[in-house]
């Protein structure tokens, strides 16, 4: 009886004991551990949340960003282009030179202003300076508002008494250029290449009636002009072409001690093909050839 | 019941280290998240910045041809320009350090008497013809005389004239100076 007793006592105090030690090894170091580990899923999901909330913030932003590349802003508009540094100055130069070749502007200065620097940003500023008709004008500034997307600043127009038709046109131009040191730096373009910067001049834009002009003399000037602009017409101005280079496959040739390529325009002459000995040109619609060395007559 | 003991134990442990070992790999997890959510957030501080930066350097398109072109269709026959120009001033607030700019259109000309007509008519219609342009109207305030001057030369009376129009805010040259 006493014997079948004990056995039943330590059965139960092992049981007991059993018990015991579970709930320890429960409460004690199972589930400190799995409440941890549910805490740092639910933070990891919270950052993770967090996470992808910033990145499509930032995303929606560079959509903002991308928008403006997209819209013709003056900023940067060089590293939009793929104009390396070196090569601005001298790319905007000739674009602009492109453009008063084709409205056949006579007097341009182009100067480059000192570069503005900031802590975010680098501005390029051009002053243009140019003596021409009004309608030539409104087409300068036209071609340089739509194919440079440019703005221009500080516009100025001026008649001159001693020469009415002919008025003094002064502007500044500028570009900024963001400082970002994480972005890669812009393409640099082999030898020849063109950069991709298409110039319009629209033939399009008629002006009534030149207002820096009295009207009486615009009336006699534009008799005595338009007389002149015939004969000029008729009469082609000469060219002279000196000779053609190949320069990494892409031929120039040298015109009127100028360097021309295939698609410039040069005293309304527009180039359209360069081959071995002879340049190919159109004036006022019409196919003109000319030989190297061979000095242009006009009729 | 000692292995029962023992296999509770084991069971336990077992199930402990494999906690220890999802703490472990979340807690690197989360240095990994901390870190990416603070780059990411200065990434975000960067581009708000850019953004902001644009949008204060975006000169908003004033389309100047246009408005040279409108400006030929509108002037009246007896009157002339001499000068037109766009100039960005700078003007200290009141009671403050800030400056500010403001953007002028000035227009400077000249117009002669006709018979029936008086100068001041011609540069009323000029500017009543300037304001009701769209082109105009949606970058410049109303245009304004500034003055008048009637003078003579070779027995001929002719009347100088200067009208201004302010920039809209917004528009133009607004920039940071960079020397600022």
């Amino acid at each position: 009886m006493r014997s079948s007793l004990t056995i039943k006592g330590m059965v139960i105090t092992l049981l007991v004991f059993f018990i015991g030690v579970s709930l320890l090894l429960l409460f004690f170091l199972y589930m400190p551990r799995l409440s941890k580990e549910r805490k740092d899923r639910r933070a990891i999901a919270s950052l993770d949340g967090k996470v992808q909330k910033t990145i499509q913030e930032i995303n929606k932003i560079r959509q903002e960003i991308e928008g403006f590349n997209r819209e013709d802003v003056n900023v940067d508009y060089f590293k939009r282009h793929q104009i390396p540094p070196e090569q601005r100055t001298p790319t905007f130069l000739a674009k602009v030179n492109d453009v008063v070749n084709r409205l056949g502007i006579k007097t341009t200065m182009v100067k480059p202003l000192p570069q503005e620097e900031s802590p975010d940003y680098i501005r390029y500023p051009f002053l243009v300076e140019t003596k021409s008709k009004y309608e030539e004008i409104v087409k300068f500034v036209d071609s340089l508002e739509n194919s440079f997307g440019l703005n221009l600043d500080e516009l100025q127009i001026e008649n001159d008494p001693k020469d009415p038709l002919w008025h003094r046109l002064k502007f500044t131009v500028s570009t900024f250029e963001l400082k970002r040191p994480e972005s890669s730096p812009p393409e640099t373009k082999e030898e020849g290449e063109e950069f991709p910067i298409q110039v319009m001049v629209r033939d399009d834009i008629v002006v009534k009636r030149d207002p820096f002009l009295e009207k009486e003399l615009e009336r006699e000037k534009r008799v005595a002009t338009a007389a002149i602009s015939k004969r000029r017409q008729r009469r082609p101005p000469p060219l002279r072409l000196k000779g053609i280079i190949d320069i990494a496959g892409t031929k120039v040739a040298i015109i009127n001690d100028k360097i021309v390529r295939e698609g410039d325009w040069i005293a309304r002459y527009h180039i359209v093909q360069i081959g071995e000995d002879e340049v190919v040109a159109l004036y006022g619609g019409k196919k003109r050839i000319f030989k190297i060395k061979e000095l242009v007559k006009t009729k | 019941m000692a292995f029962l003991l023992l296999g509770t134990i084991f069971f336990y442990v077992k199930l402990s280290s494999s906690l220890d070992r999802k703490i472990k790999m979340h807690r690197t997890q989360r240095v990994y998240l901390s870190g990416q959510l603070s780059q990411v957030e200065r990434d975000l501080e960067k581009a708000t910045e850019e953004r902001g930066l644009i949008s204060k350097l975006q000169v908003k398109k004033v389309e100047w041809s246009q408005k040279l072109m409108d400006l030929s269709k509108i002037m009246p026959d007896d009157l002339w320009l001499t000068n037109l120009s766009i100039k960005t001033t700078e003007k200290r607030k009141k009671g403050s350090r800030d400056v500010e700019e403001e953007t002028y259109l000035t227009i400077k000309g000249v117009t002669v008497p006709m018979p029936g007509r008086e100068p001041l008519d011609s540069i009323a219609h000029l500017i009543s013809s300037l304001n009701s342009l769209d082109s105009y109207q949606r970058d410049f305030n109303a245009a304004t005389l500034v003055y008048t001057h009637l003078s003579r030369e070779k027995d001929r009376e002719f009347m100088e004239f200067e009208i201004s129009s302010k920039l809209k805010d917004g528009l133009g040259m607004s920039r940071e100076k960079a020397s600022r």
